[in-house]
């Protein structure tokens, strides 16, 4: 075979094609020799027949010598390109087909992200489940003897552990229902807001630059001015205005509307504030949803006669029904930070002794919560993917 | 004069008198009634507007008229809202205690930083699980989920002793590892959300793009990243954000053990903890009395003020990004 086109090939490459294609000329010289005196012996023989297929195959075998010295001329001359391993590969991955260097680029897009999975991750999880099973002792210089005693740190978690007098069991079942509460008056919150905000009003680009200020605010520090003693100062003064929201309780309580009503609503009011500056995130996830609903939908219902009220119910809320999701697991999430347990783990300036002396306790406590927040997370799931309902 | 306001008469009893006529007809009723509806229900949609509005701006009014108010004042009880004069005596206090700019700086640089690596890594992730699907893509998608769900707390022991033992504890270099290995704050919520975004980019695109040739890295650079504006603004100010704000990650990874390196929010709580030590170290007694020092009103005070001279780096940032950000969230399309 001739190769008249330029290949392309590293130097290793060309010394071990040449080798090889030499070993190949010298057997295909020796087969030569061998038909050479089988002709001779048959053209002796007057063997004609014989002798002309063997004449046949002897110019065959010339060819092929031919072109291996072909092939060698041209790997030793210059025509060759040389290319070093990068531009071999390179070469290599653009005659794959696309869907293969699709998943190529796959796990070398996913690759960091999993080291950082598995180092940061997936160990230190790893550890905290081991360490809950553990008794661990502290030795002395440093370090821990693990002493394994099963499942006896969450016994001992809801029998003796406790926190300037409160039990974790009620610090967990205080913690769950606030987050019960805060749940459905985030998620309805920010679904109300995002509607709010979706729609074109007078100054509604301001309104919704400040209504995303709660996303860059600095929790701790607006807890701190809104506890310290000029906060509660000014809030003395405010509650003064706010008289009102009392009266209306009174209201409701005497027309015989249920007291866990009124009291829902009561303490909805009391943290209004809290659920603002919780919910910015939720009300950006649901305007992005809000905007994705194409417009025909809402042509259409226009036309088949339906009122505004009717529009949000039948298609507002399935379109960002999915998102309702999103915002519930994240609301869940979100509250972890702030919850009350956070008291037995927070590492502080000071350094809590849980986490020095008992790490087999703090990780116990910490698994049991999460896991308990998993169990609202999987509950509302169960109860809202029937309802959710997804247009493709 | 009886004149004119008989002929006025007329004309109000004639108006008067159109409107009933328009009353009988059913639409031109509707037409009113919705009207009437309309105007209510705007008056209700901007009382609740601005009040919530009030609401949000509350701590940030607070916090400016506590600011301005003169330490000479802190008992004066003539004065609440706005300050009898003006004066930036906190602001200076406040400097010196936060170690303001040395802070300031420190918090840029990483703020900065995390949140490049942060882009980086969870965007590629995203792209991955959205697009470039392979073998096990699906299950590894469900444990960046998981990551979300798992609270920091539940991991960051045996996290804190692991870089201890790698000797990465004290080093700002700790939460750039982390931000670039996709396991910085909030890491997997940016995976997620990039992973939304891209799946709604139309695939005809990509198919176009590879029919010209492109491999797959040219498309996500050429095709995907330029239309994923809304995203990359949206997972960027959160980011930045997220880690201006952090306390958590950076005193436990860094200034726990490096009392050097603060960020303004970690010299923010340790003032909340340490103020008086703070100012004896800073030397405020030099500018003002011990006798107002002392007074626990002008610890608030000056705790206020250091609080809104962490936050107002990132309100003003906010105000020059905030159309790009409502803009970028609106297009971003983001549907779970």
């Amino acid at each position: 075979m001739m190769t008249k086109k330029r290949i392309l090939l590293s130097e290793a490459e060309i010394n071990k094609r040449v080798i090889k294609i030499e070993e190949k000329k010298q057997k295909l010289e020796r087969k030569l020799d061998k038909y050479n005196d089988q002709y001779i012996l048959f053209s002796q023989k007057k063997n004609y027949r014989r002798s002309v297929t063997i004449n046949k195959k002897r110019g065959r075998l010339i060819s092929k010598i031919q072109h291996c010295k072909n092939d060698l001329e041209f790997l030793r001359s210059k025509d060759v390109e040389k290319m070093n391993i990068f531009k071999r590969i390179n070469n290599n991955f653009k005659r794959m087909p696309y869907s293969k260097q699709k998943q190529i680029f796959g796990i070398l897009f996913v690759i960091p992200w999993f080291i950082g999975f598995v180092i940061f991750f997936a160990t230190s999880l790893g550890t905290t489940v081991w360490w809950s099973l553990n008794a661990m002792v502290p030795k002395q210089g440093g370090g821990f003897d693990y002493l394994f005693n099963g499942v006896q740190n969450y016994v001992d978690l809801f029998t003796k552990a406790t926190l300037s007098g409160t039990t974790v069991l009620e610090v967990l079942t205080s913690s769950i229902i606030d987050i019960l509460i805060d749940l459905p008056t985030i998620i309805i919150f920010s679904i109300f807001i995002a509607v709010l905000l979706n729609t074109k009003f007078k100054g509604h680009q301001l309104v919704k630059a400040i209504f995303f200020i709660p996303v860059i605010y600095n929790m701790t520090v607006i807890n701190n001015t809104m506890s310290g003693a000029f906060g509660t100062l000014f809030g003395a003064e405010m509650d003064a205005g706010f008289q009102i929201s009392g009266t209306f309780a009174n209201f409701l309580m005497q027309i015989g509307i249920g007291n866990g009503l009124v009291e829902f609503l009561m303490s909805a009011v009391d943290r209004i504030f809290m659920i603002i500056n919780k919910s910015g995130i939720q009300i950006i996830m649901f305007i992005a949803a809000l905007q994705s609903i194409p417009n025909h939908l809402y042509e259409s219902a226009k036309v088949e006669g339906a009122t505004k009220y009717e529009m949000f119910w039948k298609v507002t809320i399935p379109m960002v029904s999915p998102m309702i999701l999103t915002t519930l697991v994240y609301t869940i999430v979100d509250s972890f930070g702030s919850s009350d347990i956070m008291n037995f783990l927070t590492v502080n300036s000071q350094g809590t002794t849980m986490a020095t002396n008992q790490p087999g306790m703090y990780s116990a406590i910490s698994i049991v919560y999460f896991l308990v927040n998993l169990l609202i997370i999987v509950f509302g799931f169960l109860l809202l993917r029937k309802r959710v309902f997804y247009y493709d | 004069m009886i004149k004119t306001l008989k002929i006025g008469f007329s004309k109000l009893k004639r108006v008067i008198n159109q409107f009933q006529e328009d009353m009988k007809s059913p639409t031109k009723k509707m037409i009113f009634r919705n009207k009437v509806v309309g105007i209510i229900s705007n008056i209700l949609k901007y009382v609740l507007v601005v009040g919530l509005c009030f609401v949000i701006l509350y701590p940030l009014i607070l916090q400016l008229a506590i600011a301005f108010r003169s330490p000479t004042d802190v008992n004066n009880t003539s004065i609440l809202w706005i300050p009898g004069e003006f004066s930036i005596k906190n602001f200076e206090v406040a400097v010196i205690a936060l170690k303001y700019f040395d802070a300031l700086k420190n918090t840029l640089i990483l703020s900065v930083g995390v949140t490049m690596l942060q882009l980086v890594s969870t965007s590629l992730a995203g792209y991955a699980f959205a697009r470039l699907k392979f073998r096990g893509s699906g299950i590894l998608f469900g444990l960046a989920l998981f990551t979300i769900v798992v609270p920091q707390t539940v991991i960051s022991l045996p996290l804190l002793r692991n870089l201890t033992d790698m000797k990465l504890v004290g080093k700002p270099i700790t939460l750039f590892l982390m931000a670039g290995l996709g396991m910085g704050i909030k890491s997997g919520i940016f995976i997620y959300l990039f992973r939304q975004f891209y799946r709604g980019i139309p695939v005809e695109l990509e198919e176009a793009a590879s029919i010209d040739g492109a491999n797959p890295f040219t498309v996500f650079w050429r095709i995907m990243l330029p239309n994923a504006k809304g995203a990359i603004i949206t997972v960027a100010l959160l980011a930045f954000v997220w880690q201006w704000n952090d306390y958590y990650f950076t005193t436990l990874f860094v200034s726990r053990s490096n009392l050097d390196f603060v960020t303004l929010t970690t010299q923010q709580v340790s003032v909340l903890y340490g103020l008086q030590q703070a100012l004896t170290d800073a030397g405020v007694w030099g500018l003002m009395g011990q006798d107002v020092t002392k007074n626990p009103l002008f610890t608030s005070m000056i705790l206020n003020t250091s609080g809104i001279m962490v936050m107002l780096p990132l309100l003003v940032l906010y105000f020059f990004v905030q159309k790009m950000f409502v803009q970028g969230i609106e297009r971003s399309g983001i549907v779970g």
